[in-house]
């Protein structure tokens, strides 16, 4: 091969370079966005699970009260158990699914606060330490809900944008990295409910 | 016109929702008393205590009093602290945020914010016990030093067991591992040289030419390399890696790890 032709090759090999590897930095950028907000949804998922599990300890304490009125029980069991059964893949959560999730999971923090209120009127129920506890349980997880549910709009948030902006754009349109959904705010959603506390 | 107001307008309320929650203290310190209701000297011992804590066992606690939590809720400004301060060690998400907001003309309130690793052992029951029934007994009786010095004599000892580990501790074998493949490279990279070297046909003043870039080449390479080891040296003996800056003679903290670590565990109460 004679000189110039490897010289021509290795400005043309350049040139190449010049252009793909920030292609590639772009590309594992946009993925490690992508996979940090399926990460986060996972942890939604997570505290939302960790809420469902509490609440069949819940009934069942409550339950052990004598006279409870039944209505409310029912309607948290009922609740929980749609809440439950809408699961959200976390890799294409589509805005109809995440709507739906979210739609039984409001149902579920709606009658379980129902039944708080309604425990109000027990204060013999209220004063032992299993029910405090499984308050303070409670509350504990909707403060986590709040918190995961802020950290995955802002990892989707953060994602949605760098598919938008030039010139990532046209690596996320090359390979296919679609907008995601993210919580819509319901009103007061991102606020966790209010449980009082009264320990004295 | 009006799309400059509306910039103006999105500029503002994004520095109004970073306004919220205090700046991180530079030099960073464990011990915040912006709603002064600590002495001098109660403050610097409270400091050297978590100081002390943190460099023996890496789990930083981190102390800040407010006269005012902006609208917010204990839970989401004590949250707040510890994302974006970064109460944490670097490697692990072992922070605790302690927020208490005196009682004034509002009432008192005090939120124990813990890290997700530290969540295990000091579970929400366990927190808001240490703040119902440690602290705020003291603080009723305006003892805010007498309350938190209370209830740092239950945290530390938990949150001890769970995670301690000098922070000066380096990693020996990756250090060992990474010298070795230094040294091999280098020497491949000499081979290379001067195989290539014995191939050249050239004329001799050339030749010598070339050699006398290969040397300058090498030794540079040799020096940079006893450089980096050096630098190594003086790190193991130090506060390990990470942890530089912030330093400031006085407090002696190395500094906080990094945004993030928290997850909303914790507990709290009001008075």
């Amino acid at each position: 091969m004679s000189k110039r032709a490897i010289i021509i090759l290795a400005i043309v090999g350049g040139i190449i370079l010049l252009i793909i590897v920030p292609f590639i930095g772009m590309y594992n950028g946009l993925v490690g966005k992508d996979e940090k907000a399926a990460e986060s949804w996972a942890q939604v998922q997570n505290v939302y699970q960790r809420r469902a599990d509490l609440v069949p300890q819940l009934v069942a304490t409550v339950k052990g009260a004598a006279d409870f009125e039944k209505s409310t029980l029912t309607e948290v069991v009922n609740a929980r158990a749609a809440a439950t059964s809408v699961t959200v893949d976390p890799a294409n959560a589509t805005p109809e699914q995440l709507k739906a999730f979210q739609a039984t999971q409001d149902q579920l923090s709606s009658s379980l606060s129902r039944l708080l209120v309604t425990i109000e009127r027990y204060p013999e129920l209220k004063a032992t330490k299993n029910f405090q506890d499984l308050q303070a349980q409670l509350a504990g997880t909707e403060n986590r809900i709040a918190v995961e549910r802020k950290k995955f709009n802002e990892a989707v948030q953060d994602y949605n944008k760098a598919i938008r902006v030039f010139p990532k754009n046209m690596v996320a349109g090359m390979f296919g990295f679609e907008k995601r959904a993210y919580f819509e705010a319901t009103p007061g959603a991102e606020k966790a409910p209010e449980i009082e506390f009264n320990f004295d | 016109m009006k799309k400059l107001t509306a910039t103006f307008l999105l500029i503002f309320t994004f520095l109004a929702a970073f306004a919220q929650i205090p700046k991180a203290p530079n030099p960073p310190r464990l011990v915040n008393d912006f709603a002064h209701v600590l002495t001098k000297p109660q403050i610097s011992e409270l400091e050297q205590r978590l100081v002390a804590f943190n460099d023996s066992t890496s789990n930083v606690i981190c102390l800040v009093t407010v006269n005012s939590l902006n609208d917010m809720s204990a839970e989401e400004f004590a949250y707040e602290i510890g994302d974006k301060w970064g109460v944490r060690s670097k490697d692990k998400n072992n922070g605790v945020v302690i927020l208490i907001k005196p009682k004034t003309d509002t009432k008192g309130e005090v939120r124990i914010e813990v890290g997700y690793d530290l969540e295990g052992v000091l579970p929400d029951i366990v927190a808001n016990d240490i703040a119902n029934d440690t602290m705020i007994p003291y603080f009723k009786n305006n003892d805010y030093y007498g309350g938190i010095n209370a209830a740092l004599n239950t945290i530390l000892p938990i949150v001890a067991g769970e995670i301690s580990y000098q922070r000066d501790k380096t990693n020996t074998v990756g250090e060992v591992i990474s010298a070795i493949v230094i040294l091999a490279s280098i020497m491949v990279f000499v081979i290379i040289l001067f195989k290539g070297n014995n191939r050249n046909n050239g004329d001799n003043d050339d030749k010598r030419r070339r050699n006398v870039w290969k040397w300058l080449l090498l030794l540079s390479l040799l020096s940079g390399s006893s450089s980096r080891n050096s630098n190594n040296n003086s790190n193991s003996g130090g506060y390990g890696g990470g942890y530089s800056g912030g330093y400031d003679g006085g407090s002696g903290f190395g500094g906080f790890g990094g945004i993030g670590g928290f997850g909303g565990g914790g507990g709290g109460g009001s008075w």
